[in-house]
């Protein structure tokens, strides 16, 4: 049952953010998801493409934002999510060496 | 059923005109929305935001409204007048994503119910959709990682009942985490999301692997680290000591005149996933014993008239 290596054509992504195809392709453009493969018909995506889509059809859709501000955003929001569990990892190894003054 | 003030909530007043009711749905949309804000109930907010600016930003969705804001009082149980028929077109929006209120007044479900009362051909082929996907987060331990591991998970999803009404139900499911599973990695359990309306399909279930912070090892990707601590001595003159890893103890040869943060790579002993095979890194961290003893004390007290050692050479002006 467990689907964890598929990977997911233009069929299912559509299907899964409820998008036609033909704006499906504008988030490929945007390079909002990066699909495998040249042409449409042999784009492969990876899972975690699933939620990037969603978000950016969530933003384009609450925000009323062109394809090319929801690019901007989906990438700054990404990189401050990095950014913050990178901080909490480093943190999480600072607090080893720190000792709280009495 | 609580009648919603759209007015009250996107902070507009009724003769307000429709560029002002953008302006405050703008406004409030880029404080409340769930994927930038960090308010902490954003989305419920923002969803509220949301159904306002769907009713007051259509002209005609807003004259209904005005309607039955005349009809109905805020804050006061509501209840439509009798013969109500829903007018405008319904926008493209989630299944769910709106109130009880908004579904009575405008909505496709309690529409469906209607039609279906009414005896209408083709309600069924016309409301067939597929069901929502589902994203829940998977609480995985490090340790788990590392082996085929077996979980039962529970879950609630949406769900349309016969009477149109928005319910949930809970599912549980026993799922399987494959070897090498990584951080923020999503495993997609094809039709286990929630039911389809109609005959639509069932939609997707989607686990987001959420790693459990580990009281020992640190992750950075593939590879772990780990905090070891040592005595003054066992740093100055060096030590074999028994570090812990993910599938038991081994030792590590700690070299003479070592200091605290440095860094000791011990290959292969990090996490292995997609046919990459991740380090370990042990840290050295120098620590003093909370009590020195009288002897210890005249033991440092040799040391230090004996040792012409400055660590503070470099802030000397």
């Amino acid at each position: 049952m467990n689907d964890k290596q598929a990977e997911l054509t233009l069929e299912d992504m559509c299907e899964a953010v409820e998008l036609p195809p033909q704006t499906f392709v504008k988030l490929v453009e945007h390079g909002i998801v990066n699909p495998q493969g040249e042409k449409a018909e042999e784009w492969t995506f990876d899972l975690t493409m699933v939620s990037i889509a969603r978000r950016a059809t969530r933003l384009r859709r609450d925000l009323k934002l062109s394809w090319v501000a929801v690019a901007i955003v989906v990438e700054l929001i990404e990189e401050r999510e990095q950014l913050t569990a990178e901080n909490e990892i480093l943190n999480q190894q600072l607090q080893r060496f720190l000792l709280d003054q009495e | 059923m609580e009648f919603k003030d759209y007015y009250t909530i996107l902070g507009v007043k009724p003769e307000d005109d429709k560029k002002a009711i953008k302006t405050a749905y703008r406004r409030l949309a880029r404080k409340y929305h769930p994927d930038v804000s960090k308010e902490h109930d954003a989305e419920k907010q923002f969803k509220l935001v949301a159904e306002a600016y769907e009713v007051l930003g259509c002209d005609e969705k807003r004259a209904e409204y005005d309607d039955l804001r005349k009809y109905g009082h805020q804050g006061k149980t509501f209840t439509p007048p009798p013969g109500w028929q829903p007018g405008g077109e319904r926008a493209e929006f989630s299944e769910g994503d709106y109130s009880d209120f908004f579904e009575e007044i405008f909505g496709a479900a309690s529409r469906q119910h209607q039609r279906g009362a009414q005896g209408s051909q083709n309600s069924e082929h016309i409301f067939s959709r597929r069901g929502q996907d589902v994203e829940i987060d998977m609480p995985v331990f490090l340790e788990d990682t590392q082996k085929d591991e077996t979980k039962t998970i529970e879950y609630n999803l949406p769900h349309y009942g016969e009477s149109g009404r928005l319910e949930e139900i809970r599912k549980t499911l026993k799922v399987k985490i494959p070897k090498g599973v990584m951080d923020k990695e999503r495993i997609r359990l094809k039709g286990q999301g929630a039911p389809g309306l109609g005959k639509g399909p069932p939609g997707d279930l989607y686990l987001k692997i959420k790693l459990v912070p580990h009281p020992l090892f640190d992750v950075l990707g593939h590879d772990l680290s780990i905090t070891v601590p040592i005595t003054p001595w066992e740093a100055a003159l060096g030590t074999v000591i028994k570090v812990p890893t993910l599938d038991g103890q081994i030792k590590v040869t700690v070299t003479p005149d070592s200091q605290t943060g440095k860094r000791l790579r011990i290959k292969g002993k990090g996490l292995y996933s997609k046919n990459i095979q991740g380090d370990l890194y042990v840290i050295l961290k120098i620590v003093m014993p909370d009590n020195i003893d009288p002897d210890s004390k005249i033991l440092w007290q040799e040391l230090a008239d004996k040792s012409d050692f400055d660590p503070r050479s470099e802030l000397k002006a």
